[in-house]
């Protein structure tokens, strides 16, 4: 459950953005769309809590992450916000396996690479999981970055332009995938796009102006 | 999981790393190779100088003579009138004296004549068979069996000099009647019988162009008596009183034709001449080492650049400032953790090698190969400063990165 209240937000005096109240309850999508500079990403990781923004309330599952300070917010993030990036990094030096248990690690949790391997072959990679991340295709690289996203069961699951890079059949391929995966976790999806073609499958959705 | 991060970062990009880390294997291992040699030197040269306050020899360079009446690694000074040295070590200050006559050798060991007071010196004992006893029978030091595969009742002709290829004396045998316990002194490196045994190998020798076979063995009658003008190549002397020691070498260098030398001044002396050139590795190794941090810091610095996409992620997925700041601190510790041991292998190596060669050029050999506490504590201490140091700007830059920059543009 993500909602947010009068959120603000300024790089400097000439950029600054007022964000409208947004919320996506467990198991739903929610599109935010709008064009180049009107502060998608910025949002993203205002959700995200990479940035603080300068007024109002971000609630993830009953706590306001505003109030959090850094270490905790880091903390936090790890353990209740999964992310899906446009380009899919990784870290290179690892595996698929050892980059999906990095998360865990990262999170504090149990390093569990049983619970992992189940969930990149429910994503359909698990041939892949001693591969480094290089040597996959973009397609796999990104359901490689979901099961990142995901392995820590969060509470909500934000995407940065998650299909913008992809061919029309992975776009929906990744699209659905995240829904599904969404649903499946009890997750509240949250996905931040210019991707017209997401239009057609996600209804609930916020355009920023 | 950090730990295995930083050694996979390392692994993969080998290449990135593989300067900084030799320049530090290179450094560590000379120094620590010098700590080696040096201490070694310094060590085995003030072992043997123990108990021997003033050598007495012909006049030559006195440092010639310590080096070849303490160490046996240089050619003797020339020889001197046994009776006129018995002055000398009847004179009231001193407390004992061990007269030694060398100047033959056997495959390019020393055989030295002297009195059992000269192994007592070196708390040497036998191993194996007994002290020589009879004119001719010698003991071998441990390394020179162990090098030249003697064993009891072998038997050897010495050869004139201190080289091999030199004129062999063939009118006596020597026959090995025992081997020296190893004592880790010079002893070690050494043929040793009784003076008579050299005496009479060069009596005979210069008695045989004028003499036929009967009137040799008649000489060695004579010989008992005529002891006393033979010559002997040094004396190496303890005194009873400090007071002796300055001023008995003087008396003997002003007054007779032999020199007196103080070995711990002639030790002294050589120590710092080797010391300059010692210092002067030293330096740059240090000079190296601190090329090694330089170049671990811009391998660090320009991986940084590419790693920063890397590094926001792991704060994305809940890593700290902290964290990310001991992954960086923690791939250049671990490199020169690497670089250090590999350094210490190499001087052992190199060691190795050193002391063979020196083995077969001065007799010498470094026994010592554990690791050099605490010089080599403080060595690994300024490796790991070096670590530090060449990853505190990297890593706080880790530290400070702007994650919502880096991703949005990435």
């Amino acid at each position: 459950m993500l909602a947010t209240r009068n959120v603000q937000f300024a790089y400097n005096t000439d950029t600054s953005f007022q964000f409208p109240d947004i919320s996506c309850a467990n198991t739903e999508t929610l599109l935010i769309t709008g064009s180049s500079g009107k502060g998608k990403t910025t949002l993203l990781h205002l959700l995200a809590g990479i940035l603080k923004p300068s007024s109002g309330n971000i609630n993830i599952n009953d706590t306001d992450i505003t109030t959090l300070k850094e270490k905790k917010l880091d903390h936090y993030r790890g353990q209740h916000i999964g992310m899906v990036f446009q380009q899919s990094h990784f870290v290179t030096s690892l595996s698929v396996l050892d980059n999906v248990v990095l998360a865990q690690y990262l999170s504090g949790r149990k390093k569990d690479s049983k619970l992992v391997l189940a969930l990149l072959d429910s994503l359909g990679i698990a041939a892949q999981k001693n591969k480094k991340p290089s040597q996959l295709s973009i397609g796999q690289q990104q359901r490689a970055s979901i099961a990142r996203a995901l392995i820590n069961n969060p509470a909500v699951l934000l995407a940065d332009e998650p299909t913008s890079s992809l061919d029309d059949e992975n776009c929906f391929a990744v699209a659905n995938l995240l829904q599904q995966q969404a649903t499946q976790y009890n997750t509240a999806l949250v996905i931040v796009t210019h991707d017209s073609r997401l239009k057609q499958l996600f209804h609930h959705s916020t355009a920023l102006a | 999981m950090i730990f295995k991060i930083a050694i996979k970062n390392i692994v993969n990009k080998p290449l990135n790393f593989l300067l900084g880390w030799l320049l530090l294997t290179v450094s560590v291992g000379i120094i620590s190779l010098l700590l080696l040699v040096q201490q070694q030197i310094e060590q085995q040269f003030t072992n043997d100088i123990k108990g021997v306050d003033m050598v007495l020899g012909a006049k030559g360079s006195p440092l010639q003579m310590i080096l070849s009446a303490v160490y046996h690694i240089d050619a003797p000074t020339g020889n001197i009138k046994y009776a006129e040295a018995e002055k000398w070590m009847k004179h009231p200050f001193v407390e004992s004296a061990i007269p030694l006559a060398y100047g033959d050798s056997y495959k390019g060991y020393s055989v030295l004549g002297t009195t059992t007071a000269y192994l007592d010196k070196y708390n040497a004992t036998i191993q194996e068979g007994k002290l020589y006893a009879n004119d001719f029978e010698v003991v071998a030091g441990s390394t020179v069996a162990n090098i030249l595969k003697i064993n009891l009742g072998d038997t050897f002709y010495g050869t004139h000099g201190d080289k091999e290829g030199g004129e062999v004396h063939k009118a006596h045998k020597y026959v090995v009647t025992g081997i020296v316990k190893p004592s880790g002194s010079i002893i070690d490196n050494l043929i040793i019988g009784n003076i008579e045994s050299v005496w009479k190998m060069h009596e005979h020798h210069n008695e045989k162009k004028v003499l036929n076979g009967m009137a040799v063995e008649e000489e060695d009658s004579h010989e008992a008596d005529e002891l006393k003008q033979e010559e002997i190549t040094a004396v190496l002397l303890k005194f009873r009183n400090p007071m002796a020691q300055i001023q008995l070498p003087r008396i003997i260098n002003t007054s007779t034709n032999m020199m007196a030398a103080v070995p711990a001044i002639e030790v002294n002396r050589l120590f710092s001449l080797l010391g300059i050139g010692i210092d002067t590795l030293k330096k740059m190794a240090w000079g190296i080492m601190l090329l090694s941090a330089l170049s671990v810091f811009i391998t660090l610095f320009n991986a940084l650049k590419d790693r920063k996409y890397e590094l926001a992620l792991m704060r994305t997925m809940g890593g700290s400032r902290t964290r990310l700041m001991l992954l960086v601190l923690l791939e250049s510790m671990l490199l020169c953790i690497s670089g250090f041991i590999c350094g210490i292998i190499l001087s052992r190596t190199v060691l190795y090698f050193l002391s063979k060669a020196a083995q077969t050029d001065y007799h010498f050999s470094f026994k010592n190969f554990g690791l050099q506490l605490p010089e080599e504590g403080y060595l690994f201490l300024i490796t790991m400063l070096v670590g530090i140091t060449a990853a505190l700007i990297p890593a706080v830059k880790a530290y400070r990165l702007n994650i919502s920059k880096t991703l949005a543009n990435g």
